[in-house]
């Protein structure tokens, strides 16, 4: 129950218990994003067309969001040679704080600095973690408030199907 | 010995101030609701509404240090009372009459003194709605709420942006909110502000780096968060301080 509750409090959800799900969402264009990598390097999604992109907004302080991380590290490994990527979105923490964290969590998808928090509005994420799955096109085509399993096979299977899209 | 009974006295009313003692309220509709008051007579009355999550040594300690202070604390859990179960969609089962007439029959019992609200996360909503109903049903004012970390969304959908609960656009009153750094809440501090502001409420907002929602009530808090859930009491005191004013006696 105390985990529950502790779940709840990290996410800031305003719903009954229940199974964070992976949900499909109408096509939406996805709002933009440049943001800058550890090592300084802009990353900007719009020069990502052609590849399924999952945005995942976390940080460190995060337990739910800390929890996944191993999970979307294997879907990764999963999709190497696929046009796929993964954008970890750090939210309000400086670099140093984030390289300390991934000293002990390291993760083999890039992760961009979102230090001043300015992505969060225009991609209403109003907890954390929230993930998108962005098509091939640009467009929004799911969404998660909370974690999951994201090597689950059910999911791997929904994320193929968009990466089979022209 | 004169002045050594004198200040025997006086540790023992220091004592029985520190020490919570219950205190119980039955309303007309027949639910009767249990406080822990740490008493400290003649002072503000800040009514803490808790149930969300259990009972938590941090809030007792900072409830007494407050008393100890002047200001006397009722440590109210509104959930255990209609045996609903510590989730968060358990508040909206709570009937806002319940509410007013609570406040009602403390201001009967207790006639003078000034109220204050203060509740935390998604029990924020009934400290609201309990000041909104006694405002607008029995025409009387609270003199301010304190919310912490307040999670008053009315829902959360991915992909949408989620409204608030009704009673933030119904209220009207001096509120103070604290929020952590380290919450996604923070980020939306000041939605939340401009919605409290745009329906009437005065409304001082600030920020505790450092810590997460529920930080002194956490089973994983880091030492910071320890640290500033024993200080608890003092954090709550500036707040009532530094915004809503003269409070003292």
């Amino acid at each position: 129950m105390m985990r529950i509750l502790i779940l709840f409090l990290a996410l800031g959800l305003g719903t009954p218990a229940s199974a964070a799900e992976l949900k499909d969402l109408a096509p939406r264009p996805a709002a933009s994003l440049r943001l800058p990598t550890l090592d300084g390097k802009q990353v900007d999604l719009g020069q990502l067309r052609g590849q399924v992109v999952l945005v995942n907004f976390w940080a460190s302080w995060c337990p739910p969001c800390r929890k996944e991380m191993p999970s979307m590290n294997r879907l990764s490994r999963l999709m190497q040679g696929q046009p796929f990527v993964i954008l970890g979105v750090n939210a309000g923490e400086g670099i140093e704080t984030v390289q300390g964290f991934l000293k002990h969590t390291p993760v083999h998808f890039p992760i961009l600095l979102d230090e001043k928090g300015t992505s969060l509005k225009p991609w209403q994420a109003f907890v954390f973690p929230t993930s998108f799955v962005v098509d091939k096109r640009g467009q929004i085509r799911m969404g998660l408030l909370g974690s999951i399993e994201w090597d689950a096979p059910e999911t791997v299977a929904r994320l193929r199907t968009l990466l089979a899209e022209k | 010995m004169v002045k050594l009974l004198c200040i025997l006295g006086l540790g023992l009313c220091l004592c029985a101030s520190l020490r919570a003692e219950d205190v119980a309220v039955r309303l007309p509709s027949g639910v009767e609701v249990v406080s822990e008051r740490f008493a400290a007579p003649q002072g503000p009355i800040l009514l803490w509404i808790t149930g969300d999550h259990g009972s938590v040594e941090a809030e007792s300690r900072a409830a007494a240090d407050l008393a100890g202070k002047g200001i006397e604390v009722w440590l109210t859990d509104w959930l255990g009372p209609y045996f609903l179960p510590q989730l968060p969609g358990s508040v909206a089962q709570v009937p806002d009459q319940d509410l007013g007439d609570w406040l009602a029959a403390i201001r009967r019992q207790e006639p003078g003194r000034a109220l204050l609200l203060m509740a935390s996360g998604h029990a924020a909503d009934l400290a609201l709605r309990a000041a909104r109903d006694a405002r607008e049903r029995l025409h009387q004012e609270t003199r301010g709420v304190v919310l912490l970390f307040p999670l008053l969304y009315r829902g959360l959908d991915i992909g949408i942006e989620p409204d608030y609960a009704a009673v933030v656009d119904a209220t009207r009153q001096r509120l103070a909110l604290l929020v952590p750094q380290s919450s996604a809440g923070f980020w939306w501090r000041e939605r939340l502000k401009e919605r409290l502001e745009a329906a009437g409420s005065q409304v001082a907002l600030t920020v505790l780096p450092g810590v997460r929602d529920g930080f002194y009530r956490r089973m994983d808090a880091t030492d910071g968060e320890t640290a500033a859930g024993a200080h608890l009491g003092e954090t709550l005191w500036r707040l009532l301080q530094d915004v809503l004013g003269d409070i003292r006696p």
